[in-house]
């Protein structure tokens, strides 16, 4: 068991893999990116039941839900380039990375546009009625009331999805693309030490995951906190009297 | 473009061939996952000192890992140790003769195992403390509040959230062609490999996944009608 595993590779192979931190954090920033807006449009297409696009989002939506995001990006590998190129579009040439990209956007898309499906259609319906009412457009009333309030209903959610869209990512390397894992298969190849590549794998992932829950938790408690301090500037009054009411009952003794 | 559709039908056929491999990969850690989830979730609910704080930290760990790594780590582990294992004990396995799919079971399983496990704990915590009060203050004991007040509750308050878990199972399985097990999605990549018609396969593919998927689905939304309803027919 002493050749299995050895501490010494875990501290030269560190630096080597952690260069490749970038690449996975760039995955999951554009994925959320375009997962938002995607999202968003086909959570649009749904609530207001747009004649097509809402059966057709509904199919997406499943489809995705429904195969794995391996499956996925072969078929965007494979599958886009000759779409594209019926058209006359040319992409055979493009970096790994950016079908990568393609991939977990429209991946993540399916799944915010149902948390944010289920977020608009929890504000309730006379909010919309209200805003229609005092002649709010459309737009105004998503911007100025329905999102506002949604908002706050998804983003515990949008935090757990993006926790698991980091995970996913590391699969990214099936394609051949050098994120973490990407790396640590090749420095593998290059040492023969897999099992410490994977053991720093490992503790990237677990210190990313937990310090992405930790920055989703205090930026939630920051998006509910204006209650928060309005409670804390009545309390010390509510104390004194207290207090008061104490000192008064200790006199009747 | 050039799609060839028989050839997807072909693949597809070759895939539906390890259909049962896919669902045994998906079903068996559902169940081993929710056994140990169950377990777990009973030992931190009642704060059973040392293990409590343990599972714990197993849970956070676990929940942060990619099931990709789990899989190919207990993969080389298992490759390394069997053989020496099975020396020292004097036992005639040998890695070689060991079903892969087991590897892949038991990765999987540690990977549902964290989720379960919170999704027990969740439904622990969500039964009424005046219940446990009184099931003792007819003069139950631990054991018998645990079979006759708690768990009766637990599993159907778990059962709806079980189906998301089973999905994700079937979704991870495709990685397990990794650990050179043959599910649909190898099943078909074998068939393509021949043509590399890789489109194809990977669409037929898609295809069941996402059949088994809905199919899920379904029962589960029946089911969950199914509960709605006979919970109506007792108050009625």
């Amino acid at each position: 068991m002493n050749e299995f595993f050895k501490w010494e590779y875990v501290i030269t192979l560190f630096p080597k893999v952690l260069s490749a931190l970038p690449t996975t954090l760039l995955i999951v920033l554009f994925a959320t990116l375009i997962g938002s807006f995607l999202g968003l449009i086909i959570a649009y297409c749904r609530i207001e039941r747009i004649p097509v696009l809402n059966q057709f989002s509904a199919v997406y939506v499943s489809f995705i839900r429904g195969t794995p995001i391996l499956v996925q990006m072969f078929i965007v590998f494979y599958g886009l380039p000759s779409l594209l190129g019926a058209i006359g579009i040319d992409i055979s040439m493009w970096d790994k990375l950016y079908f990568i990209y393609i991939t977990y956007g429209l991946s993540t898309a399916a799944y915010f546009s149902e948390i944010f499906r289920s977020a608009l259609s929890s504000v309730p319906n006379s909010q919309y009625e209200a805003a229609a009412s005092i002649g709010l457009t459309k737009w105004q009333t998503y911007r100025r009331t329905l999102i506002p309030q949604a908002g706050k209903i998804a983003f515990p959610n949008l935090g757990v999805s993006i926790v698991n869209l980091l995970q996913n990512t590391s699969l990214a390397f099936s394609l051949g693309v050098l994120d973490i894992m990407g790396k640590v298969q090749t420095l593998g190849a290059l040492y023969y030490r897999v099992l410490e590549g994977y053991f720093i794998a490992a503790v990237i992932f677990i210190v990313l995951s937990i310090s992405l829950e930790k920055v989703f938790d205090i930026l939630e408690r920051r998006i509910n906190a204006p209650k928060r301090i309005k409670q804390n500037n009545v309390q010390p009054l509510q104390l004194d009297r207290a207090e008061a009411a104490l000192t008064v009952q200790k006199n009747i003794k | 473009m050039d799609f060839d559709f028989a050839f997807m039908f072909e693949a597809f056929l070759a895939a539906l061939h390890y259909l049962p491999t896919t669902l045994l990969l998906g079903f068996l850690p559902l169940v081993f996952g929710s056994i140990i989830g169950l377990g777990i979730a009973l030992i931190r609910h009642y704060k059973i000192p040392i293990l409590s704080v343990l599972f714990k930290w197993f849970v956070t760990i676990f929940k942060a890992i990619p099931v990709v790594l789990i899989l190919l780590v207990s993969y080389l582990v298992f490759s390394d140790s069997v053989d020496k294992i099975a020396d020292s004990l004097s036992w005639s396995i040998r890695f070689s003769d060991l079903d892969r799919r087991w590897i892949a079971i038991f990765a999987l399983t540690l990977y549902a195992t964290s989720g379960l496990s919170e999704i027990f704990r969740g439904a622990l915590a969500s039964i009424p403390k005046g219940q446990i009060d009184a099931a003792y203050s007819i003069g139950l004991t631990n054991i018998q509040v645990l079979r006759r007040v708690m768990i009766p509750q637990v599993i159907p308050l778990a059962l709806p959230l079980l189906n998301n878990t089973l999905i994700s199972l079937i979704k991870a399985s495709s990685l397990v062609s990794m650990v050179s097990v043959v599910d649909i999605l190898n099943g078909a990549l074998i068939e393509a490999n021949v043509n590399y018609r890789y489109l194809e396969a990977y669409i037929a593919v898609s295809l069941i996944y996402w059949a088994v998927c809905a199919a899920i689905e379904a029962v589960t939304a029946g089911y969950g009608k199914y509960a709605n309803k006979s919970r109506r027919r007792q108050f009625a």
